[in-house]
């Protein structure tokens, strides 16, 4: 996916009709170009500080951070930000914003497991109707976000900054503010058992970046966010209805988060009102980290895998090297800063040239 | 939640006047030999990192563990949420410590990992928030939510001298076991003893020193027969101190208050503060740390430890019994 997603949007910028030269010196030449377009871009750098940072810890204390369990942790941490952030790579490429994807989650969570208390029982059946009800509310949630930003107009900031607020309150109106465990057993074994060593709720995190991702990088889908993203007049002008497209996105992205509500509830057993204000900082991070623009039009979902596992891993690392909690918090934000200036100056780098 | 039976009077009156620092726990007598104490590591995981109350319980941990040369840190997540707790969990047992100190953040949804933590023979410790499975963790040391809400019923019971009036009480959000009783605790003994005080609806703050103020001020202006303020959290103590000063209400509308603070230690001396209920966290760390070493060691050690509290007035703040229960801001102080 590395090669394919990373070349697919720079290699149409750069097509030069040089019809005189030989085609098969030419095809070698353009594809030594794109190879090195791809080791230039910034989902290959920032794999490179994810290596870093991997490296620095297993020298620490290798028997602790690279045994199989610890690398478990890490990948189930990452697996609910993962599902958000594949949506929220859309929404930004598209020059999109959601905010309210944590307080989406935590609405989700609690629909999700009032439906499946109320159809009651064990096995498939609630956990799947409780699955869909809270993809459903959550992709409510964010047509709402959308018809606020399309139809109207006001800024995308604004508005997911409203329903941050609201969408918790909400939450809260439904529950008094104490958390459900009106979960099935057969969720909670989902929740606790793996296939091939890797949890459920990681495969599940898996499947939805690698679909989203080829989505993403070979469909009509796909480069039509890229276009709304970079130019939002050619993209009208080219008969994009721009309007339903974001509107689509921003649906996505609730739906992401009712999702992460259901892989949180797994994995909880209980669903977790108070524990998700800061998500959605941590998903636009790894996404920007990925090298995601802020300003639209350009993005991986490649590079979003790997900066949401630099934080996580970041986190589990530094706890195990037995750092003090507070240098953790001041660690983390800065090496996120260092990483991403790292990467403007690569970028600077590769416009002069 | 089923461990906690509800305190007789007799009990409650034992617990607010007879207050004594040396917990009448069997463990607390045993001490580990230091000797055999070398190769043991504990961590201690706190509810949340930068709370003086937990701050408190890992200074009395590392005094105990430089007495006995044990290992000693602390590793905790800014926030109070089991997703938050979890992955700090899982990265301390994969280090493999002796022993996991922690102040659980969910009684439930903490038992998987603590289970695995358990399962790996890491001795699990359970500070001021048990776990619904008691088979997860060697012993359980908190002092009893619902007496220290009794505490501050009975202190406002005296403060407002019967008068009818209403009862303001204030906590960070809805959801917690632990403030939950804190506020039944005293709800339940001011309808049984002093029925003309009327309890307002509780406002939730989400921590906030800036709500709990205006919240105060908003509520006094609502109520006049405002006659009391009860706070169950310290940011919610030290906002409505500052409320009721903003309102002009101070030593008019008393003010109780629950775990303590620099701020929260002045009001007292000054008489803003009526009353706090103060807990004894240094001892709680100094007993976990015991047990958790005794426990490596192969001791057995009682299920459930009950802790002492104090009820902190401007009368008792200077004296050394009330001292001893003030929680520390820094480990040397």
């Amino acid at each position: 996916m590395s090669a394919s997603g990373g070349a697919t949007p720079t290699a149409q910028r750069s097509d030069q009709p040089e019809a005189e030269q030989d085609a098969r010196a030419q095809a070698r030449v353009e594809r030594r170009q794109a190879l090195a377009r791809t080791l230039n871009t910034s989902p290959v750098y920032m794999f490179g500080v994810l290596l870093c940072i991997f490296v620095a810890f297993t020298v620490v204390n290798a028997t602790a951070f690279t045994s199989v369990a610890n690398v478990q942790n890490i990948t189930l941490s990452a697996a609910p930000y993962l599902v958000m952030a594949v949506a929220t790579t859309y929404l930004m490429i598209a020059s999109g914003l959601d905010l309210s994807i944590g307080s989406v989650l935590v609405f989700a969570n609690v629909i999700e497991a009032k439906v499946m208390g109320a159809v009651g029982g064990d096995g498939t059946a609630p956990v799947l109707i409780g699955l869909v009800a809270g993809i459903g509310v959550g992709a409510g949630w964010g047509l709402f976000n959308g018809i606020c930003v399309t139809k109207l107009r006001v800024p995308a900031l604004i508005t997911t900054l409203g329903t941050l607020g609201a969408v918790l309150g909400a939450a809260d109106l439904i529950t008094a503010g104490n958390d459900i465990r009106t979960v099935p057993m057969s969720l909670v074994n989902f929740g606790a058992d793996s296939f091939l060593g890797v949890s459920y709720i990681v495969w599940v995190a898996i499947v939805v970046t690698v679909v989203f991702g080829l989505i993403l990088h070979l469909t009509r889908f796909g480069r039509h966010t890229y276009i709304v993203g970079s130019n939002i007049e050619a993209a009208r002008r080219a008969g994009i209805n721009v309007d339903r497209h974001l509107l689509k996105l921003y649906a996505l992205s609730g739906a992401s988060a009712g999702l992460a509500g259901f892989l949180a509830l797994a994995q909880f057993a209980s669903t977790t009102i108070s524990g998700h204000s800061t998500d959605v900082i941590t998903v636009i991070t790894g996404v920007v980290l990925g090298g995601t623009s802020l300003f639209g039009g350009y993005g991986w979902m490649v590079g979003t895998v790997i900066g949401i596992l630099i934080p996580i891993t970041l986190n589990n690392g530094l706890i195990i090297a037995n750092v003090q909690p507070f240098w953790q918090q001041v660690a983390t934000g800065f090496i996120l800063i260092a990483a991403v200036y790292l990467d403007q100056l690569k970028r600077r780098s590769r416009e002069r040239a | 939640m089923s461990y906690i039976r509800r305190p007789g009077l007799g009990a409650l009156a034992m617990a607010a006047i007879g207050v004594t620092v040396a917990a009448s726990s069997a463990s607390a007598a045993k001490v580990p030999s230091a000797k055999a104490a070398k190769n043991i590591s504990v961590v201690y995981i706190p509810g949340l990192t930068g709370n003086p109350f937990y701050s408190t319980v890992a200074c009395g941990a590392a005094v105990e563990a430089k007495k006995l040369h044990v290992g000693f840190s602390v590793q905790g997540a800014p926030t109070f949420a089991v997703n938050a707790q979890t992955p700090v969990v899982q990265a301390v047992t994969a280090r493999h410590p002796s022993a996991i100190m922690i102040s659980n953040d969910d009684p439930k949804a903490m038992i998987p990992p603590l289970l695995r933590a358990q399962q790996a023979g890491i001795k699990i410790i359970n500070i001021d928030g048990d776990l619904a499975e008691k088979s997860v963790g060697v012993t359980n040391i908190q002092s009893d939510n619902l007496i220290g809400g009794a505490m501050a019923g009975q202190e406002m019971q005296k403060l407002t001298k019967g008068h009818a009036g209403s009862v303001l009480i204030e906590d960070n959000a809805p959801g917690y076991p632990i403030s939950e009783q804190r506020r039944q605790g005293l709800i339940n003994y001011l309808r049984k003893h002093d029925p003309k005080v009327k309890i307002l609806p509780i406002v939730y703050t989400n921590n906030e020193v800036a709500t709990a103020a205006s919240d105060v001020r908003a509520a006094a202006a609502a109520h006049p027969d405002l006659i009391g303020v009860y706070t169950v959290e310290t940011n919610n103590t030290q906002g409505a101190l500052t409320g009721l000063e903003e309102a002009h209400l101070t030593g008019k509308v008393k003010l109780i208050g629950y775990d303590t603070s620099a701020p929260i230690v002045a009001g007292i001396r000054s008489g803003k503060v009526s009353a706090d209920i103060v807990q004894y966290p240094y001892g709680e760390g100094m007993l976990g740390l015991r047990d958790a070493v005794l426990a490596v060691q192969g001791h057995k050690i009682p299920r459930e430890q009950s802790q002492p509290f104090v009820v902190a007035t401007k009368a008792n703040i200077n004296t050394a019994k009330v001292q001893q229960f003030i929680y520390k801001t820094s480990c040397s102080a």
